[in-house]
Order: C-alpha cells, then structure tokens, then sequence
C-alpha cells in the first residue's frame, strides 16, 4: 500500500507540470452590441496566422483563437512566441480598426506555450467576475460605430 | 459468528472499561458542571456602512462617454442606521458557577434608513425605510468573578461571543437597484452586566452590549466571467458595522 501511494505521489510531482493542469492560452473577442460584426486577426512577425469572424447580432458572441498549435511543439520550446491581434468592426458599412495588442508568450522547455489568457470586451466592472487585470483600452481613432472607449483587453488569471 | 462477536464485544468492553472510572478530581468537577440556558431579549442601536473597492479604478462616465480613472472608485456603497430589536438563546454549560459556555442562536431586524449609491462618482443617491430580518448562531463564554452572594458584585458578568449573522432581506434592493450587497457578516460581541438570583436555579439580569460586524461574507465566483446581467460578485468588501444596546436575560443554571 504505502508502496502505491509513493508510486502515485512520485508519479505526480515528478511527471512534466503541464500534462495534468496544462490549459491551452487563447485570445476572445466579444462583439459589442452596437457593431454589425468583428473580425479578428492574429499575427506573428507581420505574417496572418488566421483570421477569425463574428456575425452574429446577439451579445455576447466571440471570436477566439487557441494559440497552442502555432506557439507549442518541441520545434518552439525555450522560444518566445509574440502574437499581435488586431480588431476590425463593422457597421453600417463602416469599417473601423482597433489599435492592436502584443500578446507575449513563451514556449517552456517542453513544449508548451504560457497559458495567457486574453479577453475582449466592453468593460464594466460591476458586470466583470473572476480574477483578472485591467491590460489596457482600445477604442478606436473612427468613432463611426461608437466611440467605444469602454472596449478593454482583461488578462484573465484563472478561470 | 455470534460467539465471535459477543467475544469481540466483551475483550473491547473490557478494554475501555478502565476509561470510564473517574478520579476524584474529574468527579468534583463533572458535580460542579451544570447546563447553562439563557433567553434574552432586548434592541440595539446600529450604523453601518458597506462598500467595495473598485479593481480597476476606472469608469465609464455615460455622459461624456469616456473611461474615468478615479483612484478612489467604490462600488456598492449602502448604509443603515437605526434600531435592532432582538431575541437570543443561549444553551452550555456552567462550570463551578464561574464560567459559562455556550452556544448562541437568535434573530434580530434591523428596522431604520437604508441609503444607497451605486458607485462614488455617481450622483443619485436612493434612500428608504424598511424592517429586515436577520438571523444568527455562534459560541461564546461568559465569566462571573464573583460567586460569593454575600458580596454586593454577586451576579456581576463579563461575556464575549463569536457570532455569524446572515443578512437577509437584502436581495429585495438587489432586485430593485441593481446592487450587490453583503449576504452575511461575522460579529464579535462584548457584554457587561449584572444578574440576580431569583431562586437557587433561575437568575434576572440586565447588561449592556456592543458588537462589531467586519469580513462581508458574499458568493464565491468560479472562473472569470463576462455576463451583461451578472452583478460583480467579489469578496474584497470593505465592511463597518457597530452595534450598541441592552438587553433583560432570563438564566437558568
């Protein structure tokens, strides 16, 4: 018995960290209300990894991009992964761009990116719970759809 | 099987069988222990004022549509003042009639203003009047430092008590105002008074007592959320409770 229990305990402490509590990082957009859709790409070193859509009308709606497969792997352990996201909303025609944010991440050496986690949204913080940090706002020069000026990047610590 | 088990009964019977015989001294002190009840009741006079910390520091300012830095941003901000009626029981133990403990269960309604403001910055203020019911259980210890009835401070007690209070009706302004408020709060409790014997069992007594309510007790929230019709839930409530009052206690021990 004690023999299993220290089987199971050196198991755990001494298998690689991320396998049991490793979640995936990933970045969400959230349309506001006032916007017809929104659009979300994701760069890295100015090259589009992909391209995300929102259309829906109902509040709420995201789009959202899960970075593990672009920033993990054995090929980019130890290696820094920077991903730059840029918003576009539309609405009535209008196509407005948002001033973009850098997520910095880092590979570990086994392969796994940081599990930073990003959310966009229109910030209010009665209506916000959880842990999280205020990173900065990103409303937009074009006040076309709104001056948006409660649009916010929120690093969430855990979820 | 039967057999096994009368034996097993009887070798663990007479295992413990030494457990149980008391020495003189735990003799003199089970005599000297009896069950301890106290009813009292009696009103308090309270203020209190409630409020959460802003973790951003920043506000939408509607009108001028524009994200506001206020380093002192509170949320959720209420008051209360007025009066207490209250009901509690007691029921322990007394021991060498000294010290007494004892748990405690009662209620209480906080009847007065309630003033309301949804964040600092903001300019409306709500104010109403209005009865809530709140109810309460703990532990605590009273200490009598005199037992000699010949000594004029006979009867003379000193209590604390730990109490926990969850603050019912508030939910009613939730609903109305939008608000988050505190569900339940911890109270520490002094009392200082004096009881009379009215006979060998049963006393009177009269005391003063203030409490101090502190750590809002709110919903823990799991994992982040963004929810239009969600309020903030967080425990970072900053909380200021004080309670001032009397009360006549029927004892028996």
């Amino acid at each position: 018995m004690l023999a299993y229990v220290w089987l199971c305990c050196c198991c755990y402490f001494c298998h690689p960290e991320d396998d049991f509590d490793y979640k995936p990082g990933y970045v969400k957009s959230l349309k506001p209300a006032s916007v017809d859709s929104l659009e979300m790409r994701v760069y890295s070193n100015d090259s589009l990894i992909v391209s995300e859509y929102c259309r829906s009308s109902e509040y709420g709606e995201e789009a959202s991009y899960s970075y593990e497969e672009f920033c993990g792997g054995e090929d980019r352990a130890d290696k820094n992964c920077d991903l730059t996201i840029a918003i576009t909303f539309f609405c009535n025609d209008k196509k407005i761009e948002l001033p973009t944010y850098t997520v910095k991440t880092k590979t570990n050496s086994h392969g796994f990116a940081d599990d930073v986690r990003i959310y966009m949204a229109e910030f209010d913080e009665r209506k916000v719970s959880g842990d999280y940090t205020l990173e900065t706002f990103l409303a937009p020069e074009d006040t076309s759809c709104g001056k948006l000026v409660n649009y916010a990047v929120l690093k969430v610590k855990e979820e | 099987m039967k057999r096994i088990v009368v034996l097993v009964f009887c070798l663990v019977a007479y295992s413990m069988a030494g457990m149980f015989e008391l020495s003189p001294l735990d003799r003199k002190f089970i005599q000297n222990t009896r069950l301890y009840f106290e009813l009292s009741t009696g009103a308090m006079y309270s203020v209190s004022d409630y409020k959460s910390k802003s973790r951003t520091n920043y506000y939408h300012d509607l009108e001028r549509d524009e994200m506001v830095y206020d380093k002192d941003l509170y949320y959720n901000i209420y008051s209360f003042e007025g009066f207490e009626p209250l009901l509690e029981s007691k029921v322990g133990f007394i021991f060498f009639r000294r010290v007494a403990l004892f748990l405690n269960l009662g209620c209480f309604w906080s009847i007065g203003e309630y003033r309301y403001k949804i964040s600092s910055r903001d300019k409306e203020e709500y104010s109403e009047e209005d009865a809530r019911f709140r109810f309460f259980g703990g532990l605590g210890l009273k200490w009598y430092p005199v037992v000699n009835e010949q000594n004029p401070l006979n009867g003379f007690f000193l209590g604390t008590s730990f109490k926990l209070v969850s603050l019912f009706g508030n939910e009613k302004s939730r609903e109305k105002y939008g608000m988050y408020y505190v569900e339940g709060e911890s109270f520490i409790e002094f009392e200082i008074g004096k009881v009379w014997n009215i006979s060998d069992s049963y006393s009177l007594g009269f005391s003063v007592k203030v409490a101090g309510g502190f750590g809002g007790e709110t919903e823990k929230v799991d994992g982040f959320r963004v929810d239009k019709n969600r309020e903030q839930k967080d425990d970072d409530i900053t909380l200021n409770s004080k309670h001032i009052g009397a009360v006549i206690t029927f004892i028996r021990k």
